[in-house]
C-alpha cells in the first residue's frame, strides 16, 4: 500500500473543521475522510497546537467548553494526526522564508517551513503568498530546501 | 540565436601525450558538476564536440538539447568556468554551489601541479589555468559548510510506532520511525521506564528527549525523557464531532469570525 501523501494545517483549518465553520467545514471534511482511509496523514506545527489551546472560546468554563476542548485533544491525538516540534533547523528555515516571502507571522512561517519535508505537499492556511490571500490557500511553490 | 552552453577542458603534461587517468577523472568530475544542475532534465545530454589528442590535450564539451524540447535557462557549462574564475580572482563561492559541485571543483583543481597544468574555458571566454591550492580553499569552505550544518543535540519528540525493543547490553532501547523523515530514530531509555515501554510495544507513542540529528535534519537518536502511549479513539471522529455539535456545541472561538479569533491569540487583540 502506497504511503499516505501529507498536509500542513494551521490554527485556522483546525477551527474550521472542528467548529465545522460554513464554507470552509465543506472544504476540509474530504480530507478527514481520506485521512480516516489511510490516505492521508495531517501536519500540525506545535506553534499552531499552543494558538488552538489558547482560543479565545477555551477561556470560560462549562460544559461547551469542557466539551471543546475534549474534542481538540481527541483530533490531536488521531493516529494520522502529527503534530511537530519547532527544533532548531524548523526554526531557522522558517525565519528565512518569513523574510524571504514577507511572511510577518511566525506561526505562518513555520506552517510553510515543514512543506520541503518528505511527501508534504500541500499547505491549508488563511496566510498571503505572493499577494494572494485566501480563506484556504494551497501554497503555491515548494519553497527549496537550504542545502 | 541563443549560443550553446560548452566548455573546454586542457591537460598540458608537457611532454607526449597525457595521463588517462587524469583524464578520466577531470571528466568525471567536470560531468559531476554539469549533471548536479537543477534544471537537468532527460531531453539534455553533454558531448564531446571537439578534441585534440596530443599534449595538451583538449576536449570541447557542448550541451544538447533533444530537438523539440526547450533550452534549459541555466548554462552549468558557463558556470563552472565561472566558479574557477572566482576563485582564480579570490573572490568568496555563491552559496547556491551544492556540496556535490564543491567536491568535484576541489577534485578538478587538486589534479593541477607543477608540471601538470589544467585549464578550464567556457564558450569564448578566457582560458582559467587551475592552481591546486584552490582545492584546499573549496576543502575549507565544504568544511565550513558541513559545521554549519550540523546541529547540536536539543530536545525533540516525535510521535511513531515503538518497535524493536532491546535490553541487551548497556544501553536499553526502542526504536521509534520519525513520521515526517521516515528515519528509524533510535530512542535510549532509562531501566525505570522498562515496564511502560514493554506495555507500549507496537503503539503509537510520543517520545521526548535530547536527540542527536544527522544530514538533512534527521533525529538519529534520542536519550528519552519521556513516554507518552496515544490511544486514538475507536470509530470515525467526523462522528464523534458530529456528537459533539448535537451535545453541548464546540466552541473555539467564543464567538469571533475565525481571522479575529486568530488575531485576537497571536496579537491579543481582536
Amino acid at each position: 500500500m502506497a504511503k499516505p501523501n501529507r498536509v500542513v494545517w494551521d490554527t485556522g483549518v483546525v477551527i474550521g473543521l472542528l467548529e465545522k465553520v460554513h464554507g470552509r467545514y465543506a472544504l476540509i471534511e474530504p480530507f478527514i475522510q481520506d485521512a480516516e482511509a489511510g490516505q492521508l496523514e495531517i501536519l500540525i506545527p506545535n506553534t499552531s497546537v499552543v494558538e488552538l489551546h489558547g482560543l479565545k472560546g477555551l477561556r470560560d468554563r462549562g460544559e461547551t467548553v469542557e466539551q471543546t476542548r475534549e474534542i481538540l485533544q481527541d483530533f490531536l491525538s488521531l493516529p494520522y494526526v502529527i503534530r511537530r516540534p519547532l527544533h532548531h533547523r524548523l526554526a531557522d528555515e522558517a525565519g528565512e522564508l518569513a523574510f524571504g516571502l514577507g511572511i510577518k507571522r511566525a506561526a505562518d512561517a513555520v506552517a510553510l517551513a515543514e512543506l520541503p519535508y518528505k511527501r508534504v505537499s500541500t499547505c491549508f492556511t488563511r496566510l498571503t503568498v505572493q499577494g494572494r490571500r485566501a480563506a484556504l490557500s494551497r501554497c503555491p511553490e515548494r519553497p527549496e530546501r537550504r542545502r | 540565436m541563443v549560443m550553446p552552453d560548452r566548455f573546454q577542458i586542457e591537460i598540458d603534461e608537457t611532454g607526449d601525450g597525457v595521463s588517462a587517468e587524469v583524464l578520466r577523472s577531470q571528466l568525471e568530475q567536470a560531468l559531476r558538476f554539469l549533471r548536479e544542475d537543477p534544471e537537468a532534465v532527460e531531453s539534455v545530454d553533454w558531448k564531446v564536440t571537439r578534441a585534440r589528442m596530443n599534449s595538451p590535450l583538449m576536449l570541447e564539451l557542448e550541451r544538447k538539447v533533444t530537438p523539440g524540447t526547450a533550452e534549459p535557462a541555466s548554462r552549468p557549462g558557463e558556470q563552472l568556468a565561472r566558479t574557477f574564475a572566482s576563485l582564480q580572482r579570490g573572490e568568496p563561492l555563491g552559496e547556491e554551489l551544492s556540496p556535490t559541485r564543491l567536491c568535484a571543483i576541489e577534485k578538478m583543481a587538486s589534479q593541477a601541479n607543477g608540471v601538470r597544468r589544467v585549464r578550464i574555458r567556457a564558450g569564448v571566454g578566457a582560458s582559467i589555468e587551475l592552481d591546486p591550492e584552490w582545492s584546499k580553499t573549496v576543502r575549507q569552505i565544504r568544511e565550513e559548510r558541513k559545521r554549519r550544518e550540523e546541529i547540536p543535540p536539543q530536545p525533540y519528540s516525535t510521535v511513531g510506532r515503538l518497535e524493536g525493543v532491546n535490553v541487551h547490553g548497556n544501553k536499553s532501547e526502542f526504536y521509534v520511525y520519525d513520521p515526517l523523515t521516515d528515519q528509524k530514530m533510535r530512542c535510549i531509555f532509562p531501566d525505570e521506564i522498562l515496564e511502560e515501554v514493554g506495555l507500549a510495544l507496537r503503539e503509537r507513542v510520543e517520545v521526548s528527549g535530547i536527540t542527536t540529528f544527522g544530514p538533512e535534519n534527521t533525529p538519529l537518536s534520542m536519550r528519552v525523557d519521556s513516554l507518552r502511549t496515544i490511544k486514538a479513539k475507536e470509530g470515525s471522529f467526523l462522528d464523534r464531532l458530529e456528537a459533539a455539535h448535537k451535545r453541548a456545541g464546540v466552541n473555539l472561538t467564543g464567538g469571533l469570525s475565525v481571522e479575529e479569533a486568530i488575531d485576537e491569540v497571536r496579537n491579543g487583540q481582536a
